[in-house]
């Protein structure tokens, strides 16, 4: 642990130079040991226990998870893949359900940005982003190889073995490969009943998962810096559950899926106040989907659609030290994107991209201060139809912090962000639906916070408004078997959240307890004279918490999860009929570490709690997993 | 430090106590006045794909009173409830059959009450029409084809009374909606999962072969499709592209088509010899009548009575609108509906003002169909006969002692005699559970049977029909004899007593009957009932009955007479209180002893099903006390 720590606290140093190193807004973190210990399912059963985040979750080991963060919408979240952006130009939807965290170090969500300098220019654009970290290997001294094997088993059938392969090749340069199998059933049992009338039980199913994950990476130091490359592929076979109604409680369609890419980046410091950050990433999915009658539900429609998507992106990022007060940085990146897909009258659509950032940190006084612009450029062409038009876009940002004297632990916040997503290439061009004249969703964030710090114990509390203009959304044409894409809705969103916690020892005995509450009025904004003008928008619950808690004695790890999400409405409308009561669960893993080996017995919605968190897709009830890990 | 995690402690171990029921609330309907102009008519809502969200709303023309979301607080154990995107919606008889495409069955519902009454599962299935019992729908699930992209689609015919797939004829690509002309249907082919290569014709099936005889080949992607004027319409939707929507004319005298009538019709309907055509902008009537509309997204039309009713679907994923216009196309009045609304059925007769009883209202007796007594010892006292009755009279005394929850007692005398009766409303079969309970005054030993009988007013015209009757197999059923036919005689006027040996018989050869098996005998009259025997309030001196005869159950234990019990399945057979008089619907067989299965009944039957002389105890009779719903 001390030889890791110790590692990332260089690694960090010879980034940046070390009066700039914290990061202006504090991110929900977790890492290390405490990511371990929860034994999350993946990362997001492990993000949504942070504030402000809900992760729409289609249920299942292999469903469909995707992440909002303040109520923006899943596509206004940048997620980054060691420091690289996971894009997905044609549909913008990152599922986080296929992250291990077996090779992650850590998790950690910006609400807001990442005010950072030294960072790609996508960086600055995101709204809030969810920055995956994996495991860069560390050796002791003499050590030149380390092993890890973990078994999971549990519920659904999951059977998931995995191992990892790290190797010392010289003082300058080590390697390391790590394999993932997953295979699961996803069947369970799942419950409907309504008071005074129906209750019924069915089992899930066509929601197993056969996968695949290989990485291999390298990784360097130079004299001035450091670099590494990593190839990742994955690939999987998927039955896809579907939503449950009436009469129809499975269906039969798959999907399957080939991810591979190869991401390198390269850091160099030129002097003590001049730093270089090269990246660079070509990616290819491979995407089929089959709807076949023949394979038993004859009501069925014969579906067999191929997509292919390709992806290459190059970034440079440069910062400058100029004084003690003043810190400059400059990034430009460039993306490609091309999306090939066998549908009748594909438009097969490329994409071209530059970002280009200049950013300032700033010191006056205690005030700290971070200023940014990011610009942005789209050019797009098409086979068939018409292409959009090029797009050009300025985004200025600025954070401020302040520490309310030395003693008080109070630190004061406050950042403006201007960011918009672009339309995904779908939206743009998919046959008969996409409207290749839509223009960016925009949406402006303001945010006051404030964290206390006083020995063990912290709080922080933020309040926000959101305002989200030019929304994209789905609307029919006059007939309902076309639908069109317009830039149609607006909303508006009051936010507050409040994260606590604290550490405390009794005797040989460690507690952690961990608390957050989010309070949230998102509301349509789109038409006054719309009977639901002002209606909270769908899936976005009004109050929602977590808590965690944890306590480790000798070679013994207890931790308990709650997490709760209040009601909310599953449509624009917010009528009983649209009406989602109130979730809640609680998780509880133990871990013993016995010299090589880590064994973990952890149950999860421990009062078997019936619950959608999208409609028609039910959760899982109860469910054990057992875990051991082996380590050379 | 403590004094931050001990609280923090408590509210855990309160989250951990903490308990939520996870029973969702059944949604209960809203409603509205809005004002009573128009006609009556049930709306289908299609909700959303994927979201379950079908709904039906019901607008009640006398009151005003427009309801939404009838259907689940109606049925409130119905799975799921109406289900997955609704597409067609139609009243048939005295029912309301909801066509629900996603969920992959045909709903069918009591047109009063909406209470569900059973489901036809038929796969991806798209529009319904009716006649002589027999549904017809659509579906796209025709059979798997090696190409998977040339797979035919196919029309159902449906008994009404059985809810069964009787017979299928395979017709083009997608279809959509019919029209029945003279003995042929006619059925508008999409192939809407094969654009661009649309289906462009009109299927036409010959009804007594059910098989299709011919293709007429008119535009692509056809969909809606009226009758009017003796000529078809059949509107094709177009690529929705360039190549625009259009109503084309079609003459069934001829099987051509006679040419198209411009109109970019999204929808129509026909109704008085008008036809209206919905666009997006305007209904376009065929007197050249325009009506401008201000919607979002017009999507449902029809016409009733020189009022026209259109729907705004406006986003497809909030509660649309749905407006109602006079022939002057003047605004009558508009409120809001449910997700996507789309479909009408008006219905002529009024639905009950509340149309979600509660659940103590249970099915009663609540009409006397007939009451017709072979000659018996309670005759003409239970009900009692008083000079001047009719038939009629009869009924509404037999109503009064057994109608609306009644424990009165009728008799039904000797066999043959028969009682049927009509419910309030209609018994779901539930499967594996008994269904109703028939009361008599049986007790140990003292059985006097009765068979029978259910019917499900299949066709819907609120009366039983001779073919709708099925028999309950009750356990004696394989050893007993059906189309036993007895005549039973009036004794002449100046009829002379023949005396039994003791003094309890007074007339050994009272009322003489004979049998189509060559057999004959005597109603015997006895001294503890000396009124006459013969219903008094028939005319016919002779009364035939042809009935289900049981086996004889009667003999004498020493002096004492012993009828015991069969073991299950007949009134008055056991004690009340006892299991032996419930009865399960699905025990109904037919003439030929195979298992129906009801969804329903609305219908009773009963006869007196032995055919014995107990000595001074008199002649088998059954006697009726009542009727109890068990759900």
């Amino acid at each position: 642990m001390a030889a890791q720590d110790t590692l990332r606290t260089l690694r960090e140093a010879v980034v940046s130079a070390a009066k700039w190193q914290h990061e202006m807004i504090p991110a929900q973190r977790l890492e290390g040991e405490r990511l371990r210990r929860m034994a999350a399912m993946g990362v997001a059963d492990a993000v949504r226990q942070f504030s402000g985040v809900q992760i729409k979750d289609y249920g299942g080991i292999g469903g469909l998870k995707t992440v909002n963060v303040r109520g923006m919408g899943s596509q206004h979240v940048g997620v980054f893949y060691d420091g690289v952006e996971l894009t997905n130009a044609q549909n913008g939807q990152i599922d986080l359900g296929r992250f291990s965290l077996d090779e992650m170090e850590a998790v950690a969500v910006f609400n807001g940005q990442r005010v950072r300098l030294l960072q790609s220019a996508r960086d600055f654009g995101a709204a809030s982003s969810l920055y995956l970290e994996s495991r860069t290997p560390t050796f002791g001294a003499g050590e030149v190889r380390h092993l890890r094997a973990t078994l999971k088993a549990g519920s659904f059938s999951t059977f998931n073995p995995s191992v990892a392969y790290d190797r010392r090749l010289s003082p300058r340069l080590s390697a390391s490969v790590n394999a993932e199998w997953m295979r699961t059933t996803g069947r369970y049992d799942f419950r409907y009943r309504t008071a005074g009338g129906y209750d019924t039980t069915a089992t899930r199913r066509n929601g197993d998962v056969k996968g695949l994950r290989t990485e291999a990476a390298l990784f360097g130091t130079t004299n001035k810096g450091s670099w590494r490359a990593k190839g990742y592929l994955y690939t999987s076979e998927r039955g896809l559950p579907g939503a449950v109604v009436r009469n129809r409680f499975s269906h039969e369609d798959r999907q399957w899926d080939t991810n591979v890419f190869l991401q390198s980046s390269f850091r160099h410091r030129f002097s003590e106040r001049h730093s270089l950050l090269l990246q660079a990433k070509w990616a290819y999915d491979y995407l089929h989907y089959l709807s076949d009658p023949a394979a038993g539900d004859v009501s069925a429609m014969y579906t067999d659609n191929t997509y292919r998507r390709q992806e290459a992106y190059a970034s440079a990022a440069s910062q400058w030290d100029v004084s003690e007060r003043v810190a400059l940085s400059a990034a430009a990146d460039y993306a490609f994107d091309h999306v090939h897909a066998n549908l009748y009258h594909f438009a097969f659509p490329t994409r071209h991209s530059v970002y280009a950032a200049l950013a300032g940190r700033f010191r006056w006084g205690a005030l700290e201060g971070q200023a940014s612009l990011l610009y942005a450029y789209t050019h797009e062409a098409v086979r068939h139809g018409a292409g959009a038009d090029d797009r050009r876009r300025l985004s200025p940002a600025l954070t401020l912090t302040y520490p309310v004297g030395r003693e008080s632990g109070l630190t004061l916040r406050a950042f403006y962000k201007d960011v918009f997503r672009l339309p995904t290439l779908n939206e743009l061009y998919y046959t008969f639906v996409g409207s290749a004249t839509l223009k960016p969703e925009t949406a402006r964030q303001f945010d006051l916070g404030a964290t206390w710090e006083r020995g063990a114990f912290e709080v922080k509390a933020d309040v926000y408004y959101n305002r989200v203009k030019n929304k994209i959304v789905a609307v029919p044409t006059s007939n309902m078997f076309r639908w069109t894409m317009l830039n149609l809705g607006e909303v508006s969103i009051f936010g507050a959240e409040v994260q606590a916690a604290a550490r405390h020892r009794i005797g040989q005995v460690a507690l952690e307890g961990r608390a957050t509450y989010t309070f949230e009025r998102a509301i349509d904004c789109t038409d006054p004279g719309d009977a639901f003008y002002h209606d909270q928008i769908p899936y976005i619950p009004r109050h929602s918490g977590s808590l965690m808690a944890s306590a480790t004695w000798r070679r013994w790890a207890l931790h308990y999860s709650f997490l709760y999400t209040g009601e909310r409405y599953e449509q624009r409308a917010n009528l009983p009929e649209n009406f989602a009561p109130a979730w809640y669960t609680s998780d509880v893993a133990l871990s013993c570490s016995l010299a090589r080996w880590q064994f973990t017995a952890q149950v999860n919605n421990l009062f078997n709690q019936a619950y959608d968190v999208v409609k028609g897709y039910p959760m899982p009830g109860t469910n054990f997993r057992l875990i051991a890990t082996f380590r050379l | 430090m403590k004094k931050y995690l001990y609280p923090l402690l408590s509210l855990l171990l309160l989250f951990v106590t903490a308990c939520r029921g996870d029973e969702e609330i059944v949604v209960p309907h809203t409603s509205e006045e809005i004002g009573a102009k128009g006609s009556s008519f049930y709306l289908l809502n299609e909700g959303n794909m994927g979201s379950n969200k079908a709904s039906i709303d019901y607008y009640d023309a006398k009151t005003g009173t427009y309801r939404r979301n009838l259907f689940a607080e109606a049925n409130p154990s119905v799975v799921f409830e109406l289900g997955d995107v609704g597409n067609d919606l139609q009243v048939y008889g005295s029912r309301l059959y909801a066509v629900i495409n996603v969920s992959n069955l045909i709903e069918v519902m009591d047109a009063r009450t909406l209470r569900h009454l059973g489901q036809i599962p038929l796969p991806n299935c798209r529009n319904i029409v009716f006649r002589d019992g027999y549904a017809y729908a659509t579906s796209y699930a025709g059979p798997v084809a090696t190409d998977p992209n040339a797979r035919l689609g196919y029309v159902a015919r449906i008994d009404t009374a059985t809810m069964r797939v009787v017979d299928t004829c395979v017709v083009g690509y997608q279809p959509e909606q019919m029209v029945m002309w003279e003995n042929r249907l006619y059925v508008a082919n999409s192939g809407g999962y094969r654009a661009p290569n649309y289906d462009r014709t009109v299927s036409v099936i010959d009804l007594t072969t059910f098989r299709e005889i011919q293709k007429i080949d008119v535009a692509p992607n056809l969909n809606a499709m009226v009758l009017a004027g003796g000529k078809i319409y059949v509107q094709s939707r177009g690529d929705y592209g360039a190549l625009k929507p259009n109503v084309y004319v079609l003459n069934p005298q001829s099987n051509t088509v006679e040419g198209a009538l411009n109109v970019e019709a999204l929808n129509l309907c026909a109704d008085n010899h008008l036809l209206y055509f919905l666009t997006e902008k305007e209904v376009v009537i065929s007197n050249g009548q325009r009506l401008r509309l201000r919607m979002q997204h017009p999507y449902g039309i029809a016409a009733r009575e020189g009022f026209i009713y259109v729907t705004d679907a406006r986003d497809y994923v909030s509660p649309g609108r749905v407006y109602c216009f006079n022939a002057a196309g003047e605004e009558q009045w508009s409120t809001m509906t449910g997700d996507i609304p789309a479909h009408f059925a008006f219905v002529t007769a009024n639905p009950q003002t509340n149309p979600t009883p509660q659940p103590q209202d249970k099915a009663v007796i609540s009409a006397i169909l007939k009451y017709l007594p072979a000659p018996g010892q309670f005759v003409n006292t239970l009900p009692a006969y008083t000079p001047g009755d009719t038939q009629e009279s009869m009924n509404a005394k037999v109503l009064a002692a057994v109608g609306n929850g009644g424990t009165g007692m009728v008799t039904l005398g000797a066999f043959g005699g028969t009682l049927e009766f009509a419910l309030s409303r209609p018994l779901t079969n539930v499967e594996g559970a008994y269904d109703f309970r028939l009361r008599g005054n049986a007790f140990p030993n003292g059985s006097e049977a009765g068979v029978v009988s259910v019917a499900y007013d299949a066709n819907g015209n609120g009366r039983p029909d001779p073919t709708e009757w099925y028999e309950l197999a009750g356990s004696a059923h394989a050893q007993s004899t059906p189309n036993y036919t007895i005549t039973y005689t009036r004794p002449a006027a100046g009829h002379l007593p023949t005396p039994g040996s003791g003094t309890e018989i007074t007339d050994t050869r009272y009322i003489a009957w004979e049998d189509n098996q060559g057999g004959t005998g005597f109603i015997e009259k006895n001294s503890y009932h000396t009124q006459d025997y013969f219903p008094a309030w028939v005319t016919d001196d002779r009364l035939t009955f042809t009935a289900r005869r049981l086996p004889d159950n009667a003999r004498l234990n020493g002096s004492i007479w012993e009828s015991p019990a069969f073991e299950y399945g007949y009134v008055d057979n056991h004690p009340n209180a006892s299991d032996g008089s419930l009865f399960k619907i699905e025990w109904a067989v037919d003439a030929a002893g195979r298992h129906v299965a009801l969804p329903a009944i609305h219908f009773i039957r009963i006869t007196t099903g032995l055919r014995q002389q107990l000595g001074r105890i008199g002649e088998s009779s059954t006697e009726f006390t009542g009727f109890d719903a068990l759900h």
